[in-house]
């Protein structure tokens, strides 16, 4: 079930309205929403229900040993199976197809042809999502930041909770568990800003995302050898949009229909392309997943306590992990590689230039002082409009990978952007204007919808329908036909 | 008093004495319950009134059945009465204005830059469906 349909409107209103009948008795209502949730999951596939069941049933079983156990070493042995069996799972829908691909092309390269085992595996949406779900309660447990819980009940609704349940963001059991002990309270500052995040994440989908990948991106990806530079230029900043449109909507809306019904979700992006590094860019992007491979895979692999050289190779390695979850084929291995060698790049060129900034600071006080104030603060300023077009730029670059549908496709596309001899078909001024409309939402105050949320607070129930009413009416007209399902549904 | 128990110095389930902000998070709760359940199906109305052919678009995807035909003919009524009554010609507009905007080109821009330049009141930028 997508979330711009009327089958979700129509199954939202009556979960919403079951859940708050019941909001006094907490089992029932988690009953219901976790009922609800798995006819949500089902709605694609049935039968991928039953692993989801599979999945909540062995983390809330592997949380309850490892809460009961008191020996370090056992706790360590029985979280290192439950975790590899999580793994295992994924490993098998996500990357059996992958690897036997490859080690097919490595054994015809090798002059050794086999017929290997053939599985049509389907991927269940969004089973990177619960697994990491499953995998932070687990750990969770282990250093126990959170109690094992006793609620069978309370595990499958932390683990298939609709609103994050196909494409996050990744809750935390930390979070997310302690609210499920408190009776759910929404407040009218939390409604209004719900539904300023439901229409905001509406009209991102529907007509920002859409239109550039029906208009523009779909078209520059499937064959770029067939455009020239400027359009292949403007496709993949139009990517950068749509991207970011399309997977920041979901958590919007998500974010909103859980505070509807009463949860509060952390927030999963913080305006990206305004970044000045790549460092900032990863505390503003996939906000969720970013600080879920670094609570759970960087630090664990050691952090930055060690040498330099094993604190870049926890990073590079952290990074192209995070490109691996993404899915199985090299473009991701890339994407994810390039990003943690960037990263490591751009730690090293920091150091040496704070390095720099200590040896010049030796000039005593005074006009000297100020004047290098001065010279420092534009040196800043200049640093940091640079900053953002080089860590924009660069993001990009990853993004053509993250895109293209084969590795060589890629390449295609990167060689392609050079060779301007061709007009560019695409650049009409609805188009430009899109993406620059997008790129300049990125320098907004960080918390403007919390603002256009107070300012509904107030309002009365016919003005919040009418908002909501001709909110959606306005982005129905102004989108293009059909609904096209999340790109962040494919992980 | 005959529901406190004395010997426990607790009160009986269900008489147990609730802090205000408590009672006030409910009550504030109750009413964002209802605000929200009363906008959002006003919302839907608004949607039913002046985008009717969605909802005609929705049912016809509906199984063959005959609780299911009736819906598709009192929908087909609707939006034939919306139509009559010029509802749905707001979201024409719109959707019109949108592809106007959609299709306009380079030239048609520059010139709706020079109109507001000149200050005359600038066309609309139409391109070639609206004309």
């Amino acid at each position: 079930m997508l979330f711009p349909t009327l089958d979700f409107a129509l199954f939202f209103v009556i979960v919403f309205l079951v859940a708050w009948e019941l909001r006094r008795d907490m089992d029932a209502r988690k009953l219901v929403l976790v009922f609800a949730s798995y006819f949500f999951y089902g709605y694609w596939d049935w039968r991928f229900t039953l692993l989801l069941a599979g999945s909540s049933l062995l983390n809330y079983a592997a949380g309850r040993i490892i809460g009961g156990l008191n020996d370090g070493v056992t706790r360590k042995w029985v979280l290192g199976i439950a975790v590899a069996l999580n793994l295992c799972v994924l490993g098998f829908f996500k990357y059996y197809g992958f690897f036997l691909d490859s080690l097919a092309d490595i054994l015809t390269t090798l002059g050794i042809e086999r017929d290997l085992p053939f599985l049509e595996v389907i991927l269940p949406v969004g089973i990177s999502f619960f697994t990491f779900q499953g995998i932070s309660y687990l750990v969770d447990v282990y250093r126990r930041h959170v109690d094992a819980s006793r609620s069978v009940l309370d595990i499958f609704l932390y683990i298939s909770f609709f609103p994050q349940l196909v494409a996050g963001p990744i809750v935390r059991a930390a979070h997310f568990l302690p609210q499920l002990d408190r009776t759910p309270h929404v407040s009218r500052r939390m409604a209004s800003l719900a539904v300023v995040l439901i229409l905001v994440g509406l009209f991102k989908k529907m007509v920002i995302a859409n239109y550039l990948a029906t208009e523009v991106v779909d078209h520059v990806f499937f064959d770029p050898t067939a455009f020239g530079g400027g359009d292949l230029l403007l496709g993949v900043y139009a990517y950068a949009v749509q991207i970011y449109c399309d997977f920041s909507a979901y958590s919007d809306i998500a974010i909103g229909v859980a505070a509807l019904l009463g949860y509060r979700f952390p927030r999963n992006f913080d305006h990206p392309y305004r970044s000045a590094s790549l460092q900032e860019f990863w505390r503003r992007w996939h906000i969720s997943l970013s600080t879920w491979l670094r609570d759970y895979l960087y630090i664990p692999l050691g952090g930055s306590r060690g040498s330099t050289f094993k604190t870049y190779r926890n990073l590079f390695l952290t990074m192209f992990l995070g490109g691996i979850w993404h899915g199985a084929a090299w473009t991701f291995v890339f994407w994810g590689a390039f990003h943690g060698a960037m990263l490591g790049v751009e730690r090293a060129l920091t150091k040496r230039w704070e390095e720099l900034n200590k040896d010049a600071n030796g000039y005593g006080g005074g006009f000297v002082a100020f004047f290098l104030g001065l010279g420092r603060s534009i040196q800043n300023s200049f640093a940091t409009v640079m900053g953002i077009i080089v860590t924009f730029h660069l993001v990009c670059f990853a993004w053509i990978f993250f895109r293209a549908p084969t590795f060589s496709g890629a390449w295609d596309y990167v060689i392609g952007i050079f060779d301007w001899s061709q007009p560019a078909q695409f650049a009409t001024p609805f188009i430009v204007g899109l993406v620059a409309f997008s790129l300049a939402g990125q320098f907004l105050p960080s918390n403007w919808a919390n603002g256009a949320g107070r300012l509904l607070q107030r309002a009365p129930w016919p003005v919040l329908g009418l908002m909501f009413g001709f909110g959606i009416l306005a982005i129905e007209a102004m989108a293009p036909e059909g609904v096209a399902p999340f790109i962040y549904f494919q992980f | 008093m005959e529901h406190i128990d004395p010997e426990a110095d607790a009160y009986e389930p269900g008489f147990e004495m609730k802090p205000k902000a408590s009672l006030n998070a409910e009550n504030e709760t109750t009413k964002t319950f209802k605000r929200a359940l009363y906008g959002m199906l006003f919302g839907m109305f608004i949607l039913a009134l002046f985008h009717s052919a969605s909802l005609v678009n929705y049912v016809r995807g509906l199984p063959i059945g005959p609780v299911e035909d009736t819906v598709i003919a009192v929908s087909e009524a609707w939006h034939e009465q919306m139509e009559k009554n010029g509802m749905t010609e707001l979201f024409t507009l719109m959707d019109e204005s949108v592809t106007a905007l959609h299709d306009a080109t380079w030239d048609d821009f520059d010139a709706f830059v020079r109109g507001l330049k000149q200050g005359e009141p600038p066309e609309d930028l139409r391109g070639g469906v609206a004309e």
